[in-house]
């Protein structure tokens, strides 16, 4: 069970990263563009805001502005 | 139901609007966890730790598990969440299978069952969810919904 679950996870990783707007992501500055990049590569919205520094509604906005999608 | 840490987390006039809107209508509780229960929480996240769960539960999340397994036999519970995470949780973590876990998606599908709308009318609702929330539903995922949709009971 688990397997599908890290085979859901990868299939979704790959979808964040080809849907993202990398020269929006490259254009922030460095603590925010760390914070969005986690994004991607994990899909955790509440341990992106924390290293982001901003709250989960704060980080939902800006992702929405990096055109990073949450993968259903 | 949610936590007082999840609303603090909402800052747009907007969303807690809709928040006070909800409460004064009495269908959205909000509740603060004490000590005891934060305790427990901890105690939630180290077993998603010890179940080796990739991704490992966050806080918000653990705390939506808690509060949904206590509840969950007294009341008809369902957990709102898109984290994979929980997913792995309610799946492979003994006491918290029975969980029900729903996404955006699942409860498209209901409201759209509830309004009985059209086959076509669900579609055009999921995407203008899509193009509003910067959401992407798998198409496997859609097929699977539509199926399940298309044997509604009438």
């Amino acid at each position: 069970m688990l397997e599908e679950f890290k085979k859901e996870m990868e299939e979704c990783r790959e979808i964040r990263r080809k849907m993202a707007d990398w020269s929006f992501i490259r254009s922030q500055p460095p603590r925010i563009r760390y914070a969005l990049e986690v994004y991607v590569e994990t899909g955790d919205l509440y341990l992106a805001s924390r290293l982001a520094g901003l709250s989960l509604s704060e980080m939902n906005d800006l992702r929405i502005k990096a055109k990073i999608p949450v993968v259903v | 139901m949610a936590t007082s840490d999840c609303i603090s987390e909402c800052k747009s006039e907007e969303a807690l609007s809709f928040i006070a809107e909800l409460m004064a209508q009495r269908k959205l509780t909000v509740i603060t966890l004490g000590p005891y229960y934060r305790a427990q929480v901890e105690e939630v996240i180290a077993k998603a730790l010890e179940a080796s769960l990739n991704p490992p539960l966050d806080e918000p999340e653990a705390q939506a598990l808690l509060i949904a397994k206590r509840l969950k036999d007294a009341h008809e519970v369902v957990l709102l969440s898109e984290n994979k995470g929980v997913q792995a949780a309610c799946s492979t973590i003994d006491e918290f299978k029975g969980i029900k876990v729903w996404t955006s998606l699942d409860l498209l599908v209901k409201a759209a069952k509830e309004m009985n709308l059209a086959e076509e009318e669900l579609l055009a609702m999921i995407r203008e969810y899509t193009e509003q929330t910067g959401h992407h539903f798998r198409r496997k995922k859609i097929a699977k919904a539509l199926q399940s949709y298309s044997t509604k009971p009438s």
